[in-house]
């Protein structure tokens, strides 16, 4: 999920990390919706009440907005910043620094919220930038590692395309199309996702209340875990027909040294 | 190059930081405006299904049972979220109150857990004007306006 990057990516992998972030997106933005009354996976709204506010010249409004907006953009600043400059070093790493650091904006809240929150509207503010930073971070890393093919926080632009593609098939040769037909189902996979995310958390929302941040974390550590797993079992194997090649060779080494080829030769020397 | 490259991306970043906290910190935060006692003056129902839906709203909103009409009454906000209200007939009831979202949501809570959540549509130094969502129901919103004691 995590590893390849661009063009070397398959469409089995973007499904994968598509769902998976989709999945925990829908879950974040009903979680935000539910507790602090505002949403925190799309900024598009943003935008319009960013406007509105300074119409109505409600400058602390205003103010708040550009924040959230900021951070969005902010998250997304930082992931492809991580993606880009540490890429070289360790591709797995570079991709897996932005994930952790949303690992962490969702256990802060989780934990704040369980334990601290006073429901006060400055806590609300920080709680929703920490969630917004975060969905910046997971759209930002997504479209960056899969040359923009995936993007999970927000729906806009995956009904869009989904709309056109489903037009595009009316036609046979577009229906016949690979390569129209696996990105429809990436993105027919993503909004699904997004919306079970959003059912589930809606549900567990009312029996876990700020727990439901542990929950989403959890899935986070599986896209993250998955790719390690894999590269350990990469390795494990790497490894292990790399010690067989060594003992094949060591064998087949000895065996001329000391096996049979020697009274042969022997037998060619006294004839001799 | 890359030298410059980063002031400037520091120097916007670090511009940004101050405009917002220069911005925050020059207007009042809804959550202290809000605080004192607050006299309501008007309850209308702004906007309906279609025209005549007047009396069928009234009925349903007195015939609901989760709905607690607030009408005629003295909303004294307190700090650490609480909010008194004084009733025409003479009762006070003590609840609780937050502001949510970007401060543009305000929410009740009363004793029993019920919730009720009002759109801070003005609030000023000397008016609030707050809109409530009834029910999909019904689909009107009913409009409270309120003057600072």
């Amino acid at each position: 999920m995590l590893r390849k990057f661009s063009n070397s990516r398959t469409l089995g992998d973007n499904i994968k990390l598509g769902t998976l972030t989709a999945f925990s997106a829908g879950m974040v933005n009903v979680v935000s919706l539910l507790l602090f009354l505002s949403f925190s996976s799309n900024v598009t709204g943003y935008y319009a009440i960013l406007a509105a506010e300074i119409v109505k010249g409600n400058w602390y409004q205003t103010a708040i907005v550009f924040a959230w907006i900021f951070l969005f953009f902010f998250g997304g600043f930082v992931a492809n910043f991580m993606v880009i400059h540490f890429n070289k070093q360790n591709k797995y790493f570079a991709h897996s620094l932005p994930v952790s650091l949303e690992i962490l904006c969702m256990l802060a809240v989780g934990f704040y919220g369980d334990f601290f929150y006073q429901e006060t509207l400055f806590e609300t503010e920080i709680l929703l930038a920490l969630m917004l930073f975060a969905m910046g971070l997971q759209n930002g890393l997504t479209a960056s590692i899969s040359n923009f093919a995936v993007k999970t926080t927000h729906l806009t632009g995956t009904t869009t395309d989904l709309g056109v593609l489903f037009s595009m098939f009316t036609k046979e040769e577009f229906r016949s199309n690979p390569v129209l037909k696996g990105r429809a189902w990436l993105l027919g996979s993503i909004m699904l996702s997004y919306v079970a995310g959003a059912i589930v958390a809606g549900i567990a929302y009312f029996h876990i209340g700020f727990k439901l941040f542990y929950v989403i974390s959890l899935f986070l550590v599986v896209v993250i875990g998955y790719d390690a797993y894999k590269i350990r079992l990469v390795r494990y194997h790497w490894n292990s027909s790399r010690k067989k090649y060594h003992r094949a060779r060591t064998n087949d080494k000895h065996q001329r040294l000391v096996g049979a080829p020697a009274p042969d030769l022997e037998e060619e020397r006294t004839a001799c | 190059m890359m030298k410059r490259l980063s002031a400037i991306y520091i120097g916007v970043f670090a511009l940004t930081l101050m405009g917002f906290t220069w911005m925050i910190r020059s207007v009042t935060n809804p959550e202290q405006l809000i605080i004192g006692e607050w006299k309501e003056t008007g309850w209308v129902y702004e906007r309906l299904n279609k025209v005549g839906d007047e009396e069928k709203v009234n009925l349903q909103g007195n015939r609901h049972g989760n709905l607690v009409l607030h009408k005629a009454e003295i909303w004294s906000f307190l700090p650490k979220g609480r909010l008194q209200l004084q009733k025409s007939g003479g009762r006070d009831e003590t609840i609780g109150w937050a502001i949510k979202g970007r401060g543009n949501i305000l929410e009740i809570k009363y004793n029993n857990g019920h919730k009720e959540q009002y759109d801070l549509s003005q609030l000023v130094a000397d008016r609030m004007v707050l809109n409530f969502e009834l029910d999909t129901q019904v689909k009107g919103l009913a409009k409270l306006t309120f003057e600072r004691l």
